[in-house]
């Protein structure tokens, strides 16, 4: 699937990873970064590779929640009102820019994400399964956005920060755009089946006591971390073994150990945890993935 | 020679044998206490992490054992990383996964526990 992925986006292996780990999780994804950083064509093969069904949104100032949800339309022939899917009604939405669509939309959106569902005039809908959005954001932009609250923050499994590649990744990215870049090149190699079955082994991953209790002790350090205003909640944790699950069934374990956990903390915790005003303006250097960092440090994991 | 004289002379490689025995007696109960039985998978384990922890005392709290044998693995040591590996993966799926007890595969852990160094500054952390 790397392979696959990698034909049209250089230097993402990692973040392919992360995304097939939030996708079996049952998770959402948010992706930060930059324009020009490949987060569409990165979507976009990701749901060729298994074979999904794949919708794109730019989200914009002007947008309803019937824009992204559907909804009820007069249908002038049978003179009644039909229910429109909106784009929603997909395997995987790329939502570009959530942080462009008023808080209107972008509740619309999360609760679909929250609820697997729609619901419109007592109309209940379900969404397809598997359904996962790949929000993306912009960091530098501050002007006609509307930042996503904490609240809908949490419902996103994994952020991912989307960097500028590295001088040599960048080098073959140009290379490789020297031709015409096609999709077409990129192949199904998860048959729906295969899919079906990685749900169901990763269902299967065993997770002991001790790492739950390992969790509760991380949580427990966020919260108590004096740097920190808002640790880590417990959909964050539940949020955070759910992913050390989907990790463990890839690198082909049927248990969690530890190492998943660690490895999965900065990329599930990073967007939950706020820091404290006061401790960032005395440190300017004090960012959340170096706390997040810090306690995973201090927590002693079973051993 | 006079008898007592003699007799003190003969104590003198006597008093040696025993002090000899003595020393080689608590040598052989301490190497006896370093390296368990290989029966003990758990034992072998708390071993190799109390000798990680003293090879790298830089390591945090939180350090798992493969970020450990990470580091120690770049110490070039003279051991099967391939049977070390192994074993972590044996005692991991009894650990967290509820599989049964392994047995006999931690020789390789006994020894990389024996001949780790003391005191190596961890770069990069």
């Amino acid at each position: 699937m790397l392979k696959e992925v990698g034909k049209v986006v250089v230097g993402r292996e990692e973040e392919t990873e992360l995304l097939l780990v939030s996708l079996l999780a049952r998770g959402h994804t948010l992706i930060e970064g930059v324009p020009g950083v490949s987060k569409t064509m990165l979507a976009k093969a990701f749901s060729k590779c298994l074979g999904l069904a794949f919708k794109r949104v730019q989200f914009t100032p002007d947008m309803l929640p019937l824009d992204i949800v559907g909804g009820f339309i007069f249908n002038m022939k049978s003179r009644e009102f039909e229910f429109r899917r909106g784009p929603v009604f997909t395997d995987i939405l790329l939502a570009d820019e959530i942080n462009r669509a008023p808080p209107k939309v972008q509740s619309a959106l999360l609760e679909a994400m929250q609820e697997l569902q729609v619901t419109i005039e007592g109309y209940t809908e379900k969404l397809p399964s598997p359904f996962m959005v790949i929000a993306t954001e912009n960091p530098l932009e501050f002007q006609g956005v509307y930042p996503l609250p904490e609240g809908q923050l949490d419902r996103f499994m994994v952020k991912l920060k989307l960097d500028y590649p590295s001088a040599s990744v960048e080098s073959a990215i140009i290379r490789r755009n020297l031709s015409e870049m096609d999709l077409e090149v990129v192949k199904q190699v998860v048959s729906s089946d295969e899919l079906a079955a990685m749900f169901k082994g990763v269902d299967d991953v065993r997770v002991s006591d001790e790492i739950l209790e390992y969790l509760a002790k991380i949580a427990s350090e966020t919260r108590t971390d004096q740097r920190v205003d808002l640790g880590a909640s417990p959909r964050a944790m539940i949020h955070l073994v759910h992913s050390a699950r989907a990790a463990a069934h890839l690198a082909g374990r049927e248990y969690v150990i530890p190492d998943d956990i660690k490895k999965l903390s900065t990329y599930v915790l990073t967007h939950r945890i706020k820091l404290d005003q006061s401790s960032a303006l005395r440190d300017q250097r004090l960012d959340v993935d170096t706390v997040i960092r810090e306690v995973m440090d201090r927590v002693r994991p079973p051993r | 020679m006079p008898l007592d004289l003699l007799a003190l002379n003969l104590l003198i490689p006597l008093d040696i044998l025993i002090y000899l025995s003595l020393i080689l007696g608590v040598f052989k109960a301490r190497r006896g206490a370093a390296t368990p039985g290989v029966e003990d998978p758990v034992l072998a384990f708390a071993l190799l992490e109390k000798s990680l922890q003293k090879a790298f005392p830089d390591l945090p709290a939180g350090f798992t054992l493969r970020e450990a044998l990470s580091l120690a693995e770049r110490l070039r040591l003279k051991v099967d990383w391939g049977r070390v590996q192994l074993a972590l993966e044996r005692y991991e799926a009894f650990r967290y996964g509820g599989a049964t007890l392994p047995e006999k595969v931690q020789d390789e852990v006994l020894r990389l526990a024996a001949i780790l160094p003391r005191g190596v500054k961890v770069n990069g952390r």
